[in-house]
């Protein structure tokens, strides 16, 4: 497998998701810093503006350089390309915009100890005008090679639109961590607490955005494969799935340890270096590991960034997936984890329970701190859970995944694990002592994280009934 | 026999793994930790 572009398409296809994904992260961290008020976050989010501008030429060049070679394929529409085209011609343009407005406001507040309200307000503007232009090209990109997205839903058996969703998702994660890494490394150097904290909280997003991705990418295998697509074969996508997995326990890893390090920095008002680093390793290890899974999932179906001497897997039953779910069928390992499954829960909700009611304003002699310092365990519940669900659902995936009730169940989860996070970064909660109510806004956040983990557990119990 | 085993021996080195992780975390907290 070569990972260095050897074609136009293929290099279009690595540096086009760069800016659209891009702006979404910088986005949040610029509206995070903006809200914060924080100089040298707003000074950073301009100059990663900026870089995203520069992204603009090689996603140009790449994909004028690809539609030369796809006009040759009588497969590729022209009039999808030249769609594609004009849309991707005016969000580019939009895009230099937007990072030259940033450059200068970043030139004009070196130095000076307030940057300009007006100047930080357009740019922000000018990213969000840009960012919805670019929704519209990715989606038009998508149908350009993707037409398995036209195929007549009456006639498949898993609906397309998990491909489709795990097409726009996977990108989160991934160039999400390549923006949350160098975020990092700015926050490191700069030894910005701020920072440092957005960044713990990106990793953990990116690995929670994990599961869903992880989830669709199963779905998408059984729509691409059953029934057969031509052209596209099971093993290719095995061999996608096998990194995959290695990735979300990467994504795992990564994630936990960045969230310990915000939940003890809010106890010890202080971080440890050697965590900070040791997340800093995580993520690098997972970057890579990240890198060669996306390179995997391209080939899948994109014939035209194949190489010679590209040798692509032929056995579908050979690779760590296909085993785990021969594995897995085997009642002596399905009970254990189900019984594992069914703590993870219980941990969960139990302390998910316990915290948003004291928020919510139950036990009010109880300081907030107090019972923040349970929500190791109901973190821990959710590794538990991820790492046994990912394993009973290779069990029966093409049951679980078209059963009406598992969609609301992963959505929920998503929501709630991320809502979890407000608690150790919301400062106004943190100060609530014995006696004290919580701020209104943490009260819809419990409500919630209620809502969502009790979901979870709905969705999961309804699995084979409904 | 070996289900009732494999459960038994699973479930107390998963739930051993995350009761002693939340231990330490919070014996940490309790011996430097600060007021809020």
């Amino acid at each position: 497998m070569h990972l260095i572009p050897q074609s136009w398409s293929h290099l279009h296809m690595l540096v086009s998701v760069f800016p659209s994904v891009g702006l979404v992260f910088i986005l949040g961290l610029y509206v995070t810093a903006l809200i914060v008020d924080n100089k040298v976050m707003k000074l950073s989010c301009l100059a990663l503006f900026a870089a995203l501008a520069v992204l603009a030429v090689p996603t140009y060049v790449s994909g004028d350089h690809s539609m030369t070679v796809l006009s040759q394929n009588p497969k590729i529409s022209q009039d999808a390309m030249s769609v594609h085209l004009g849309w991707g011609v005016v969000s580019l343009a939009l895009l230099v915009v937007t990072g030259v407005a940033a450059l200068i406001t970043l030139w004009r507040g070196w130095g000076v100890k307030h940057v300009s309200e007006n100047a930080l307000h357009l740019v922000l503007g000018l990213a969000i005008v840009t960012l919805g232009l670019m929704v519209i090209v990715d989606e038009l990109g998508f149908d350009i090679s993707h037409h398995e997205l036209q195929l007549d839903a009456a006639t498949q058996k898993t609906s397309q639109i998990w491909s489709h969703v795990h097409m726009i998702l996977n990108h989160f994660p991934t160039v999400g961590l390549v923006f949350a890494l160098c975020f990092y490394l700015i926050a490191l150097v700069a030894d910005n607490v701020v920072m440092k904290r957005t960044s713990l909280v990106l990793f953990v997003i990116c690995a929670i955005l994990g599961i869903p991705t992880y989830v669709t990418g199963n779905a998408s295998m059984w729509a691409l494969t059953d029934p057969e697509i031509p052209g596209i074969s099971k093993a290719v996508i095995n061999a996608h799935r096998d990194m995959a997995l290695v990735t979300l326990f990467g994504l795992a890893f990564t994630g936990v340890t960045a969230w310990i390090e915000l939940w003890r920095y809010r106890h010890l008002g202080r971080f440890s270096n050697r965590s900070l680093y040791l997340v800093l390793t995580f993520a690098i290890i997972t970057l890579g590991v990240m890198a060669e899974t996306r390179h995997r999932g391209g080939q899948i179906n994109h014939p035209e960034i194949r190489v010679a001497t590209d040798i692509l897997p032929s056995d579908p039953t050979a690779g760590w997936s296909a085993n785990i779910e021969l594995l897995i069928n085997n009642v002596l390992w399905f009970v254990p984890w189900q019984t594992v499954h069914f703590f993870g829960f219980s941990l969960i909700f139990g302390t998910a329970l316990v915290v948003s009611l004291r928020v919510l304003g139950f036990w009010k002699s109880v300081p907030f701190s107090a019972v923040h310092r349970l929500l190791p365990l109901g973190v821990f519940g959710v590794v538990m859970n991820v790492f046994s669900g990912m394993l009973i659902l290779q069990a029966d995936s093409f049951r679980y995944l078209n059963e009406i009730t598992f969609v609301p169940k992963i959505a929920f989860i998503t929501i709630g694990a991320i809502a979890v996070l407000y608690f150790s970064v919301a400062e106004r909660l943190w100060t609530v002592k014995a006696g004290e109510d919580a701020p209104m806004s943490a009260k819809w956040v419990a409500a919630l994280v209620l809502i969502s983990w009790a979901g979870v557990i709905m969705g999961g119990r309804l699995l084979p009934y409904v | 026999m070996e289900i009732f085993l494999a459960v038994v021996v699973l479930a107390a080195c998963v739930l051993g793994i995350v009761f002693g992780a939340t231990y330490y975390l919070n014996r940490v907290v309790d011996e430097n930790g600060r007021k809020p």
